[in-house]
């Protein structure tokens, strides 16, 4: 299995390899994320973004990734145990659906996260490949 | 941290693009929008200034795309051999195309014409030399 280590910290899963490759050098993962949440959090506010409403300002960066965000249908949300998740759509790109019956807080937390996906260079789903990683791994 | 500035006659132009290849109207996308029909004009004129995200939002949301896509290839400098070339069409031709379903190439060749020195203003115009071009081929074709 292919590890890169960076920092004394070895890295096996294929997505957080790939994020580091895309730097283009040996930079920290989570560096690397930060810095791609920084630069959308600027184009936010380069374009007038004020972050008053929570909840639209998490549409619009989410918007700046490529994703529309949805309530789930009552159906899903009554035996989803996810707050929120990104699915792909028909045509070819993803949305991130929510569970509207869960607390405004975990709901803003989890869709946060969901954008966090669409950082990492490899998926649409972000690292999907946590069992494939070593146990040693700090990943 | 450096953000790449949008060209704003860009961007108004896509945005006019979009528009109307989804059959609105400025008052159809106001009304879809909450965004006035003032602003949405002076933006597809590139005379809004600097665009406001919320606005944009509701615009793009309207129009069914996101906001990575309306801003994708609106960025300051050159743009890709095929959007210059859509974002050229004189105007008219561009409605003219969504009425009679025209291909891009037809729409291209009309572009470069040039009637009696002069190259039509509006949709009507394109219109009539259009009509005119075909009548002057079918007459070639009956010969």
């Amino acid at each position: 299995m292919e590890t890169i280590t960076v920092g004394g910290r070895r890295y096996s899963d294929p997505d957080i390899i790939s994020l580091i490759r895309a730097t283009g050098q040996l930079v920290d993962p989570r560096s690397a994320i930060l810095t791609q949440a920084r630069r959308l959090n600027a184009q936010y506010r380069n374009l007038g973004g004020d972050g008053q409403n929570r909840f639209e300002r998490l549409k619009i960066l989410a918007s700046l990734r490529g994703l529309s965000v949805e309530p789930m249908d009552l159906q899903r949300s009554a035996r989803e145990k996810r707050d929120a998740v990104l699915v792909p759509t028909l045509n070819g790109r993803a949305e991130i659906v929510y569970n509207p019956s869960r607390a405004a807080g975990r709901t803003a937390f989890s869709i946060a996260h969901e954008i966090t996906h669409t950082f990492f260079p490899n998926s649409i789903t972000g690292a999907r490949f946590r069992t494939l990683c070593e146990p040693s791994s700090r990943e | 941290m450096e953000i790449p500035k949008i060209d704003l006659a860009r961007l108004g132009h896509k945005i006019r693009e979009l528009r109307l290849g989804r059959g609105l109207t400025l008052n159809d996308l106001a009304e879809k929008s909450g965004v006035s029909k003032a602003y949405i004009s002076d933006l597809e004129n590139g005379n809004a200034g600097k665009p406001n995200i919320q606005y944009m939002y509701a615009i793009a949301t309207s129009l069914g795309i996101t906001l990575d896509e309306l801003l994708n290839d609106v960025a300051s400098g050159p743009a890709p051999k095929t959007r210059k070339q859509r974002t050229e069409l004189p105007p008219g031709l561009l409605e003219l195309q969504k009425d009679l379903d025209l291909s891009d190439e037809d729409v291209e060749r009309l572009a470069a014409v040039n009637f009696r020195g002069h190259r039509p203003r509006d949709k009507e115009g394109w219109r009539f030399l259009l009509e005119t071009l075909q009548m002057l081929s079918q007459r070639k074709l009956q010969k």
